[in-house]
């Protein structure tokens, strides 16, 4: 057998950032895939070390920046955790919209990056447009597009002014998904190319330690928003579905914008009722030592499960911090599944894991 | 929480401490009955962790079960050698080429344990309290 | 065309001058012609379809560059022209050479024996038809030899991808336009468009119309069927390591074979030059005047060009629109479906005109 093999190197229009995978491939098949990590090492976890817990705080959005507000808050949840700081209600569901709102941004650049993967050229550009209505909002409230640096411990920055302009922009989201899925859900050529490829069992999700979308698609039904108490009031639907191929991973994807819409309705609904109360946004405090304990925190990051290891021996710079992001175990199953598959799949299947490579190497 | 009787049942010799399950000497024996145990089932492993307190290490392993929606907690404490897991939970090889690249820490079982984050080349493990970078700059903020 | 030339001669002969360099004139001057429309329209095409593919993704396309944009393409092939052309260390040097230039020159030839109106055609021949078959194939030769002589694996892969999908599409075409040559009874060109002055072959040979355009959507390379030149997988599969104005002759040549597959669409199935319902309107508006006969000439030509830009838009609407499809699913959509279906057709329409 005459393997050729190929470098997916750095460089390449898709592997969205600085991916090296090296396939051997035999014609169109792949032998053997092994991904080659670390072109994006910045060291977040040593760079804790010599910082102040408020000096960290603008840098761990920047440890996925497309989901900046979900590491902000697993950071400033930790913090709180260890000093036993109540964080107001009014900041909960604040947070909690501008997750989710998030969220929905996340989703909708990996559908547009995934559809150019698969070759579609448009859609893309239509998902790019309601980004831009959700980026707006956010440089109305935070003064960014993108690393926000504002939640912080005791609740968030400054009081939101605007949340009316909220209920129109997931109205027009909530159209425009129901566009999408009219062009792309019933398309026999999406269907082709992501129905049966890519196929993980419920029992290898669980073996890689995948989370996130990647898991419930492939019907493990684990959603880490039941276990965080800010969710608690809050009622939303767990998407499952059973096949474990990339078309249920876009399913899954696609009916989670639509439950994060539901969520941000609820947060609409609260934060209007309480409008005319002035209701405190942030518990000022005042962080000089720390205790010397460690604490675990997590978040429902739009990848998967983020977790945020801290760990303090007093003083008031963290002893040891450790990031748990699910893209680097999404990385670690493609030595596993591509194996076997020719070589426009292998753009299929990694493009339905949505891994970002600023989380895989920290 | 999750029935933590079980585990003092079957292992009298670890012990709890601070929330997280001692398992220093049988660590391979503790997460393969953590996992196949029909009432615990802690069939994923989320993360490993590995701490320098600079006169020993300390590895977490955070499990998770996704049928009963329970996370527990297992920590090491050892030198610079440690069994590595590979066997029992397959997401733990990224894992452990991480910890040997970033804190020196050699894992005896591991199929391919090479550097992951770093180049090959690169000489010293950085996570490790004594890479300190000996700059003048770093005073500034105490 | 002749009578143009004769009056050239007769003018001639009254200033004292050699007939030949009238003749010889007249034999240079309509390739001349289109050469010149061939830069012409290629340059608009680009144009066109970025223009198009644009507005249908929410953007402008090319607005700065001349009014409207329209220079754009003109100021690209301007800076190709002034670009490196990097030679490769371990390549083919002839083969690599080569490839682009007879890639775009064997689409260049097809310009040559369209029938633009009823007089006006370079190369007259009783066996267009059969000459468009051959020739309208031979790109995809030139860009498998343009991969293989790049030694570079992406282009390997994505030069031996288009060799199976020249095999797949080929065979199709061919038992469609059987079909249209038992319907015309000849061919020619010219007489297939006579022949459909009463219906287009559009009616009768509507099976073999979807064959045709699919097949002929897979044989230009495009979305979807753009498998050798998978931008996201490839990085732009064949023409990876050509730069500068040896990726202009590809890039310039895929734009002429589409002019030129739409203009065959148009003439096999929509009846080539000749107005819908048979009217022409230089009749209407220059009523029975003799001195203007000539303008139902370029007329003709009009018609042709407007049908053949609905048939470019459509290709480019597709373009647009939809994802690509990978090797297994473009051999099994054509071997088990189109071939299938056209032999069908071919039979069917036997029957009917002969049985």
């Amino acid at each position: 057998m005459n393997k050729m093999t190929l470098n997916l190197g750095p460089q390449h229009p898709a592997t969205h950032g600085v991916l090296r995978l090296i396939i051997d491939l035999d014609g169109e098949e792949v032998v053997s895939a092994e991904p080659d990590i670390g072109y994006l090492h910045r060291g977040m976890e040593k760079l804790a070390e010599t910082r102040n817990y408020y000096q960290y705080l603008p840098m761990v959005d920047r440890i996925d920046y497309l989901s900046g507000f979900f590491y902000s808050y697993a950071f400033c949840n930790a913090v709180e955790e260890l000093n036993h700081i109540k964080v107001p209600q009014k900041a909960s569901y604040i947070r909690i919209m501008l997750m989710e709102l998030n969220r929905i941004s996340s989703h909708l650049l990996w559908f547009g990056t995934y559809l150019i993967d698969l070759g579609a050229i448009s859609p893309i550009f239509y998902a790019f447009r309601e980004r831009e209505l959700i980026m707006d909002y956010f440089e109305k409230i935070t003064g960014q597009r993108m690393m926000y640096n504002y939640f912080t411990f005791g609740g968030v920055r400054h009081d939101i002014p605007f949340f009316d302009d909220v209920q129109s922009i997931i109205n027009t989201i909530g159209d425009k998904i129901g566009d999408y899925e009219r062009l792309l859900s019933e398309n026999p050529i999406f269907l082709d190319r992501t129905v049966n490829v890519g196929v993980i069992s419920e029992k290898k999700a669980t073996e890689w330690a995948l989370t996130g979308p990647n898991l419930r698609a492939s019907g493990v039904l684990s959603d880490f928003r039941v276990n965080m108490p800010i969710y608690d009031d809050i009622d939303f639907d767990i998407v499952l579905t059973n096949e474990g191929d990339c078309y249920s991973r876009y399913l899954v994807r696609i009916y989670e914008m639509r439950e994060s819409i539901k969520i941000i309705q609820q947060c609409i609904q609260w934060l209007g009722q309480c409008s005319s109360r002035d209701l405190p946004f942030l518990e000022k405090v005042t962080l000089k030592t720390f205790p010397n304990q460690e604490v675990f925190s997590s978040v429902e990051a739009p990848r998967g499960l983020s977790m945020c290891y801290l760990n303090s021996i007093g003083g008031n710079t963290p002893y040891r911090v450790k990031w748990r992001t699910s893209s680097f175990y999404s990385t670690q199953i493609l030595k596993d599944i591509l194996v076997g598959v020719t070589v426009p799949e292998i753009m299929a299947i990694y493009g339905s894991l949505d891994v970002v490579l600023p989380e895989v190497d920290r | 929480m999750p029935d933590i009787n079980i585990i003092r049942e079957h292992f009298p010799n670890n012990i709890i401490e601070a929330g997280k399950l001692d398992a220093s000497f049988n660590i391979i024996e503790v997460l393969s009955f953590l996992k196949n145990c029909p009432e615990l089932s802690f069939d994923m492993l989320l993360s490993i962790i590995a701490i320098d307190y600079i006169h020993y290490n300390e590895l977490i392993y955070c499990l998770l079960s996704t049928h009963l929606n329970e996370s527990i907690k297992v920590s090491v404490k050892m030198k610079n050698e440690a069994k590595s897991v590979t066997a029992i939970y397959k997401s733990a090889y990224f894992d452990e080429c991480e910890i040997y690249d970033l804190f020196g820490i050699k894992f005896t079982g591991n199929p391919n344990l090479k550097r992951l984050l770093l180049p090959q080349s690169w000489a010293g493990h950085p996570l490790k309290k004594d890479y300190i970078l000996n700059d003048e700059r770093l005073k500034w903020n105490e | 065309m002749n009578y143009l030339l004769n009056l050239f001669i007769e003018f001639l002969d009254k200033h004292n001058f050699n007939e030949s360099i009238g003749i010889m004139i007249f034999s240079i001057l309509p390739f001349a012609i289109i050469a010149a429309a061939l830069v012409f329209v290629v340059l608009m095409l680009v144009y066109a379809e970025r223009k198009i593919l644009a507005y249908m993704t929410q953007r402008k396309g090319p607005n700065r560059v001349g009014p409207n944009g329209i220079l754009q393409t003109t100021a690209d092939a301007i800076k190709l022209l002034c670009k490196e052309n990097i030679e490769l260390l371990h390549s083919d040097k002839v083969i690599f050479t080569i490839a682009p230039i007879l890639a775009f020159s064997s689409i260049v030839v097809l310009w040559c024996i369209i029938p633009y109106n009823a007089e006006f055609h370079l190369i007259d021949s009783t066996i267009s038809l059969l000459f468009y078959v051959a020739v309208a194939g031979f790109p995809m030769l030139f860009h498998f030899l343009a991969g293989y002589a790049s030694n570079n694996k992406y282009s390997l892969l994505g030069s031996y991808r288009a060799l199976s999908l020249t095999a797949s599409y080929s065979v199709p075409i061919l038992f469609t336009l059987l079909a249209t040559i038992f319907l015309a009874d000849s061919m020619d060109l010219h007489k297939i468009i006579i022949a459909q002055e009463k219906v287009w072959f559009i009616i009768p040979n509507i099976i073999g119309f979807i064959v045709f355009f699919i097949a002929s959507i897979a044989e230009l390379n495009r979305c979807p069927f753009d498998l050798s030149e998978a931008e996201s997988e490839l990085v732009s599969g064949y023409h990876t390591e050509y730069s500068g104005m040896r990726f202009a002759m590809f890039f310039l040549g895929e734009y002429a074979a589409l002019f030129v597959t739409a203009v065959f669409t148009a003439i096999i199935f929509f009846g080539g030059y000749q107005p819908p319902f048979g009217v022409y309107l230089s009749n209407i508006l220059m009523g029975n005047c003799r001195c203007f006969n000539f303008l139902i000439y370029f007329e003709q030509t009009f018609w042709l060009i407007a049908k053949s830009s609905i048939i470019i838009f459509l290709i480019i609407w597709i373009r647009g629109t939809l994802p690509r499809l990978t090797q297994k699913s473009v051999m099994n959509l054509f071997w088990r479906y189109l071939t299938p279906i056209s032999i069908i057709n071919l039979i069917l329409i036997i029957l009917a005109t002969r049985g």
